[in-house]
């Protein structure tokens, strides 16, 4: 891990230079993803699932707003994780809090009324399931198995880990260290697969950092150079039509692999769940240039 | 090297039966249907750096082409490397300009003479510049070369002729500038390592 997060307070020298770690805000994120999923899907051949996807966003805000979680003391955890090089929040080691089941019921429930069809049987299904049941989901989709949870129950189950995630990232009081090393295909915060790179605005104006499918944490990484093996030698930047388009891929042809860029100076209001999720067309044209996805989007699972 | 740190995932080959838009009673066959119907564009991003002066400013290129044979690829694009730790994205206007600079109808791209008394620019080969350069070192060379100083100290300096060398040189380049006008006796060497 090339980006070392260590506890504010054992932090010797202030660090210079670019910020390597961005923490999340979770309520201008949601309500930003869910109002730009709104305006993808007015023109869209895929509009009515945009519109399923950004009122399970809207399910997502809800919960931050209405029980928000609060980071645990875990003064010792954090420094052996920052000791050890390991994500502070590791998705998969983390002890989670009862609450998140409590967060996942509740976004079943309300969406089980506003839904309609499969989606809303899925849902009431969800709210009522047993515990058990519920963490062998998370733990499944947290470690990656994802093949052992029902393609229709994953992206509730991942919208709730992932507005748990973003509000614990959130609170943390941490510093980001870079280290020689060039290992940051995964987010140092939770360790899971960033969703899509993107291209920044203001005062970042032109840096790449990568944008975490869980707990929305991004972390930067030098434009030019493949997320997932860093080789720099051949890499193509795809679009549809128009290469100034927001949404390109970055393919890698040392091993195979793609990940979408938004860049933001082209579509200031892009979002990278949202525009990830609305370029699918983008993807089959990858997958058929022998391209695979480097990562999954939280709103389309494999079956 | 096939290296494969995260889950590699190709989601639209089987039409996406059993995904989770499937799963949720959506059909994605009305997302991928339009598919055909679009252009797919390659591009690609080249690290340089800038050509002009001492500063050395990260570049990125863009250019159209994978460079397959057969296809023309052509730089569309220039922007300052936001990662670059001299300029952080930041380009002169000079640097802002380059894609023009590139492209432009005035480009030298090949020796030229102007022979002295005529007020023209003759195109000449490769082969033909480097003798008539060499040829032209060589007699100001033979007449004015200092072997000895005044006190009969060797010496060995040729003073009357100097090199103007690149600004944003790599270090292999800056040795053979070195190497090729300090065996000549050459002193005056300047590689504007200053702005």
């Amino acid at each position: 891990m090339s980006i070392r997060i260590v506890p504010v307070e054992t932090l010797v020298q202030q660090p210079t230079g670019l910020e390597p770690l961005l923490l999340p805000r979770p309520t201008e994120l949601y309500r930003a993803r869910a109002a730009r999923l709104h305006s993808l899907a007015a023109q869209h051949p895929m509009g009515d699932y945009l519109r399923l996807a950004a009122r399970i966003v809207e399910a997502q805000l809800g919960l931050v707003i209405r029980q928000p979680v609060l980071l645990p003391e875990r003064g010792d955890y954090f420094r052996q994780c920052a000791e050890h090089g390991l994500p502070p929040l590791g998705a998969v080691a983390w002890p989670r809090e009862a609450l998140w089941r409590e967060g996942l019921r509740a976004l079943c429930r309300e969406l089980a009324q506003a839904l309609t069809g499969p989606a809303a049987e899925v849902a009431a299904r969800l709210a009522e399931a047993p515990d058990a049941l519920l963490e062998g989901y998370a733990q499944d989709l947290l470690s990656g198995q994802y093949e052992r949870v029902p393609a229709g129950e994953a992206p509730f189950v991942w919208a709730a880990l992932a507005a748990h995630f973003s509000q614990l990232a959130s609170q943390l009081k941490v510093a980001a260290i870079p280290e020689p090393g060039d290992h940051r295909h995964l987010c140092p915060v939770c360790g899971s697969a960033p969703v899509a790179s993107m291209q920044q605005i203001g005062a970042r104006s032109g840096l790449r950092y990568l944008h975490c499918g869980l707990c929305e944490s991004e972390w930067h990484l030098v434009r030019a150079k493949c997320s997932n093996c860093e080789d720099s030698r051949d890499l193509g930047y795809w679009s549809l039509d128009d290469r100034e388009a927001a949404v390109r891929a970055e393919s890698c042809g040392a091993c195979s692999s793609y990940l979408k860029l938004v860049s933001l100076d082209r579509d200031a209001a892009a979002d990278a769940v949202a525009d990830d999720l609305a370029t699918l067309a983008l993807d089959a044209r990858m997958e058929e240039e022998g391209f695979a996805r480097s990562s999954l989007n939280p709103f389309l699972f494999p079956g | 090297m096939q290296v494969n740190r995260r889950q590699f995932f190709k989601l639209c080959a089987g039409g996406m039966a059993g995904s989770t838009i499937a799963a949720l009673g959506f059909m994605p066959e009305k997302a991928l249907a339009d598919v055909r119907n679009y252009k797919l564009l390659r591009a690609t991003e080249t690290r340089n750096t800038c050509p002009y002066c001492s500063v050395g400013c990260g570049i990125l290129m863009y250019s159209l082409g994978d460079g397959a044979k057969n296809a023309k690829s052509e730089i569309f694009h220039i922007e300052g490397d936001p990662d670059h730790p001299v300029n952080r994205g930041a380009l002169c206007p000079k640097g802002a300009g380059l894609v023009d600079f590139i492209h432009s109808p005035n480009r030298l791209k090949h020796p030229e003479v102007r022979e002295a008394g005529s007020n023209e620019w003759k195109r000449i080969s490769w082969e033909e510049a480097f003798e008539r350069i060499a040829r032209h070192m060589k007699a100001d060379r033979d007449a004015n070369f200092v072997e000895k100083n005044a006190d009969g100290v060797t010496v060995n300096r040729w003073l009357t002729t100097g090199f103007l060398a690149a600004s944003a040189s790599s270090n292999e380049a800056g040795w053979l500038t070195h190497k090729f006008t300090r065996s000549l006796g050459m002193l005056a060497v300047d590689n504007q390592a200053r702005v």
